[in-house]
């Protein structure tokens, strides 16, 4: 077997729970109860094992991480560990002393979620009255002590529209990036998926307004989008490829190469309540599986970009063409390519099911 | 875009670090790794909030003892990719 090489970042979410009830959620829909979460002692053994692997940053998620009392201890090992450390987190729980206790354990950088720039829209997405208010509240609170932060707003339908007054939003609550990410449609948007997915129209719109106002703001505040995949003539290289930069970390210990992997039915996943990160990473049958490109079915094996996108997502392949180790679908190459817009001329304005244990 | 009044230095939530594992020096960004070249090193060195891009030139230009003139346009083209990583902002503003 070649040596394989280190991964760069990984996501611990610490917890499903959350206060909040976005229905685009990219937890799955069997969210893992508070009793089966690992300890504090586990997760400051994960974060010393990953910087000893070559991990260099680590995003601490969830659900909510801020609903962990034990945050700050897994924080200060993450720091020590040397590891970069990212706060991702819905902020309406977020207080002015959590935050100074947070900033003085060592965090590098906050990422809020905004849910809309109109605050009943946002509150009615995120199933909590004032929570788009916390926020601000929180962001406002994340630059008065000189810490970067950055927004994130998931796109779908009922609010593509309001584009121009979301980069207005971040950039006046003073954040140095802007993350405009579509929905992932696993999981929860899966579930939701005709009530979220934009129609083709907004979406051009709205790459038309971010191209001008990512060049108007250059120098004062990043914007990051990509076009979604529905849209999409060739696949992303879904977190940089299988096993090659980047992994997960489930509230209940389990590794895994993507967020929402646990959806391929066959897997099994290592635990690293008994399994070593080293281990897991290197050597387990899910990280080797769709690994590098060995695992490819034409088109994809022959295809000069099979080490650019990596034959795209596994969960989207399974999701819409049947198969996890199929092309994925968003590739104009893959005989199911046309599902994806079929699914997006079947959206329409329905209710959504928000997110529930 | 930085001119030449501006004085750039790293911007909030970016640190420099050495990467063990890969044996390289490695500038952390929020959602961003950038890997500098020596060159790239020693320009990010001078980028302390109080140079402008005038003077970063001028003082890279003697660290490779060279001119102004012929250091400026890579500089500044460096500069400008650090910015748009969002590894640098202009002090000034
Ligand atoms: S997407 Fe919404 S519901 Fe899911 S964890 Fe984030 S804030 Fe909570
Ligand atoms: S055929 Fe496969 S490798 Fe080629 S572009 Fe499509 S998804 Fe990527």
């Amino acid at each position: 077997m070649p040596a394989v090489d280190p991964p760069y970042a990984f996501l611990a979410e610490l917890t499903h729970r959350c206060p909040l009830a976005c229905p685009y959620c990219s937890n799955p829909l069997d969210l893992a109860r508070a009793a089966s979460e690992l300890g504090t002692a586990d997760w400051g053994r994960i974060m010393r094992e990953a910087a000893e692997l070559g991990a260099m940053q680590v995003h601490l998620s969830g659900g909510e991480p801020l609903a962990r009392r034990d945050l700050e201890t897994i924080l200060v090992d993450a720091h020590r560990a040397g590891l970069y450390t990212n706060l991702i987190t819905a902020a309406v729980s977020l207080s002015e002393a959590r935050l100074d206790r947070l900033a003085g354990a060592g965090l590098d950088h906050v990422q809020i979620s905004l849910q809309d720039a109109d605050a009943p829209a946002a509150d009615w997405v995120a199933g909590m009255q004032g929570a788009h208010a916390r926020k601000l509240r929180a962001a406002a609170a994340v630059r008065a002590r000189g810490l970067a932060l950055t927004l994130n707003v998931v796109v779908h339908r009922h609010n593509l529209d309001r584009i121009e007054e979301v980069i207005e939003l971040a950039l006046d609550a003073g954040a140095g990036r802007l993350e405009i990410a579509h929905a992932q449609y696993h999981g929860w948007a899966l579930a939701n998926r005709a009530a979220l997915l934009p129609r083709p129209d907004q979406v051009r719109r709205a790459m038309a307004v971010v191209a001008a106002q990512t060049a108007r703001l250059r120098g004062r505040m990043a914007i990051d989008h990509v076009l979604p995949d529905h849209m999409a003539v060739r696949p992303k290289a879904c977190m940089g490829g299988w096993g090659r930069r980047f992994f997960v970390v489930t509230p209940d210990g389990r590794a895994m190469p993507c967020h929402a992997a646990a959806t391929i039915p066959d897997m099994v996943f290592p635990s690293l309540r008994d399994t070593s990160l080293r281990e897991a990473w290197g050597r387990s049958e899910a990280f080797q599986r769709f690994r590098g490109t060995d695992w490819m079915p034409d088109p994809c094996r022959s295809c000069e970009r099979r080490e650019i996108d990596w034959g795209g997502c596994r969960c989207q392949a399974l999701a819409m063409a049947g198969a996890a180790a199929a092309t994925d679908p968003a590739c104009a190459l893959s005989p199911a390519h046309g599902r994806m817009a079929a699914a997006v001329a079947a959206a329409g304005n329905e209710d959504f099911r928000p997110r529930r244990f | 875009m930085l001119t030449a009044e501006a004085r750039p230095r790293l911007a909030p939530g970016v640190r420099i670090q050495r990467d063990e594992a890969r044996d390289a020096w490695l500038v952390q960004a929020p959602e961003r790794l950038v890997y500098p070249d020596e060159v790239a090193m020693s320009v990010l060195a001078l980028c302390n909030g109080e140079r402008t891009v005038h003077a970063v030139i001028e003082d890279a230009a003697r660290e490779y003892g060279e001119t102004p003139d012929t250091v400026g346009d890579d500089v500044r083209a460096l500069l400008s990719e650090l910015e748009q990583y969002g590894v640098l902002v202009d002090a000034g503003r």
